[in-house]
């Protein structure tokens, strides 16, 4: 793990509140996080809580029926659930507000001394040539405008960081899974959009778009040869921040919609349900054969 | 609202499904939402929440704090809440989860034909030389450039929102506004002179830089990363900001420019300032016992109860 020496330095540290989280750096905080090596984190509350009681019932046989788990962060931005020496915690929605969490995490996690870390993103997508239900795990993440990277500017200069997924993680998650499953799983580049809308080139948001169709399946082409097989909103953030902190990252997200046919996420409840669980038990598997 | 931006083709659809809201065009949208003339979107679920109540207070005059209210709808992306002819909705963290809210939001006013909404974004940021719990009325947002522009990334090609004073200014200066993501005049500068004369608030008006990020963009220190700069270039930076009337910096507010001129629709947007990064990167706990964000909130319903009973 790499940190700013800087922040481990300020004078200040112990009980340096995480104003994202809305706690202390204090050992209270740090206890409850220590021993953690695996965190899942997901978009949504509602999946983090649906994925904890998975995890409890296939790890620690606890029946999901009569247990609740306990959020462990007491800002309303994010929750974060413990299983044995996993942390499953939702992020929002878009880069900067899931490297926001990732920076105040990581800084527990250095106190914590979690230096044996890992870092999954567990997401939904939009498809492009891929079929709702399937689940891909990214390789490099893009910018929406074919960047192979992710730009920032800070103090005004702008610095692009490698968007390179950990492919020794990538192996040992292919590796765990089962000979027959009932999904794809597919390998593959994913562009990283900073809106739904317009930036994921839909015709369906409130503005009207400034392309046309055919300009719409040129981009999607253009994406395809680059090997970019969905759209999601965090790979390239998640992936700046694990290459710049020297921790294993990657992502899977289940496919919910293909771009190639359609715009609107118009799947059933039970569909969409369905099409989620598949990127759960992805990583169910993973972390079981990890924990082994 | 602009009809000529807005996008007709989701108005085709025979549902339209309003997907992070977990609302669809099959029910009556007219009848539940056709009164709305407000929305004051915050950054987070509990904002949401704390607005909601401080707004609820005021409007039924209630003095007790013991009730609470039920957000509506799916509550797994952002907590919803309609109360007379105003929406109060959480928008998430940054830029993508915003533009995500903003454009669900405004695509069920169309599906209701509310004609004009007025938008306040409520959200706490970093000051530049403010002290805490000021309330920074934004004239316009920048980026890290301090240019007034909001660029976006649209089926791979870059695309910057013009930002126009709406209805307001001829088409020449139109031109020049392009490059001035400026709020609504009207709307700030009458927000702001309610709340000089009101003097219950300790209130500002001035430009917020919207970053991408918390730590980098906003030159902090004190992130987990390695930054790319020193201490001596972060105080140059900040100076300089300062120099160009910017006061604070936030996540959100260059999209709530960018998105509402481009559509024509009145907003504006509220920092509630918990630091002052000319003294220190680090938001110190105790604000968190001063829940600034029900003065902004405060300032919002006063200034939306008076409105309305000027147009009475």
């Amino acid at each position: 793990m790499r940190n700013n020496q800087f922040f481990a330095a300020l004078p200040q540290l112990t009980g340096y509140y995480l104003h994202s989280l809305k706690m202390n750096l204090d050992e209270m905080t740090i206890t409850k996080f220590r021993g953690i090596t695996q965190v899942v984190l997901q978009g949504s509350a509602e999946r983090t809580l649906s994925l904890a009681k998975t995890l409890a019932k296939q790890l620690l046989n606890i029946d999901e029926h009569y247990f609740e788990p306990v959020d462990l962060i007491p800002s309303s931005k994010y929750v974060a659930y413990r299983v044995n020496n996993i942390l499953l915690v939702s992020h929002g929605m878009g880069n900067p507000s899931i490297i926001t969490l990732l920076d105040s995490l990581s800084k527990i996690m250095l106190f914590a001394n979690n230096t044996n870390l890992e870092y999954i993103r567990v997401g939904t997508s939009g498809g492009i040539g891929v079929a709702p239900g399937s689940v891909v795990i990214t390789n490099t993440a893009y910018m929406p405008d074919l960047t192979c990277g992710y730009r920032i500017a800070p103090l005004g200069k702008e610095i692009i960081y490698s968007t390179t997924m950990n492919s020794e993680l990538n192996s040992r998650i292919i590796n765990a899974q089962p000979h027959h499953l009932d999904f794809k799983i597919v390998t593959g580049n994913t562009a990283t959009a900073d809106d739904f809308y317009l930036s994921q080139a839909r015709f369906d948001g409130a503005i009207k778009p400034k392309y046309t169709k055919v300009q719409q399946q040129e981009y999607f082409k253009k994406l395809q040869q680059l090997g970019i097989v969905n759209f999601d909103m965090e790979a390239t953030g998640i992936a700046m921040f694990g290459n710049r902190a020297g921790i294993p990252v990657t992502m899977l997200a289940s496919i919910i919609i293909n771009r190639l046919e359609t715009d609107q996420v118009s799947a059933t409840h039970d569909e969409l349900v369905g099409y989620t669980l598949n990127a759960q038990r992805v990583i169910v598997n993973y972390l079981l054969k990890a924990l082994q | 609202m602009n009809l000529d931006s807005i996008n007709q083709d989701f108005l085709k659809l025979d549902v339209d499904y309003l997907y992070h809201l977990g609302i669809d065009s099959s029910i009556d949208l007219v009848k539940l939402f056709g009164n709305v003339r407000w929305v004051i979107f915050t950054r987070s679920n509990h904002d949401a929440q704390l607005v909601a109540h401080t707004v609820t207070k005021k409007l039924y005059a209630i003095n007790e704090d013991n009730f609470e209210l039920n957000p509506l709808y799916k509550t797994e992306r952002f907590y919803f809440y309609h109360i007379q002819d105003i929406i109060i909705v959480s928008t998430g963290i940054g830029i993508p989860s915003t533009s995500i809210c903003l454009n669900e939001i405004t695509k069920l006013l169309i599906h209701a034909k509310v004609k004009n909404p007025t938008y306040l974004h409520i959200g706490s940021a970093s000051g530049i030389g403010l002290a805490l719990g000021t309330l920074l009325i934004n004239d316009k947002a920048v980026n890290t450039k301090f240019e007034s522009v909001f660029n976006t990334i649209e089926c791979g090609t870059t695309q910057s929102y013009p930002a126009h004073f709406n209805n307001l200014l001829s088409n020449s200066l139109y031109q020049y506004a392009k490059k001035h993501a400026e709020l609504n005049n009207i709307l700030r500068t009458n927000l702001y002179q309610y709340a000089k004369t009101h003097g219950d608030f300790n209130v500002k008006l001035g430009s917020v830089i919207t970053t991408n990020d918390y730590y980098d963009e906003q030159a902090r220190l004190d992130g987990f990363l390695i930054p790319d700069y020193t201490y001596q270039e972060q105080q140059q930076y900040l100076n300089n900001a300062q120099k160009h009337g910017i006061l604070a910096m936030n996540m959100e507010g260059l999209l709530v420019a960018g998105f509402c001129n481009q559509l024509g629709i009145s907003a504006t947007a509220i920092s509630v300032i918990v630091n002052d990064c000319l003294i220190t990167d680090v938001v110190n706990q105790a604000i968190e016992k001063s829940p600034f964000i029900i003065n902004a909130a405060s300032l919002c319903i006063k200034y939306i109860m008076e409105d309305f009973s000027n147009a009475e």
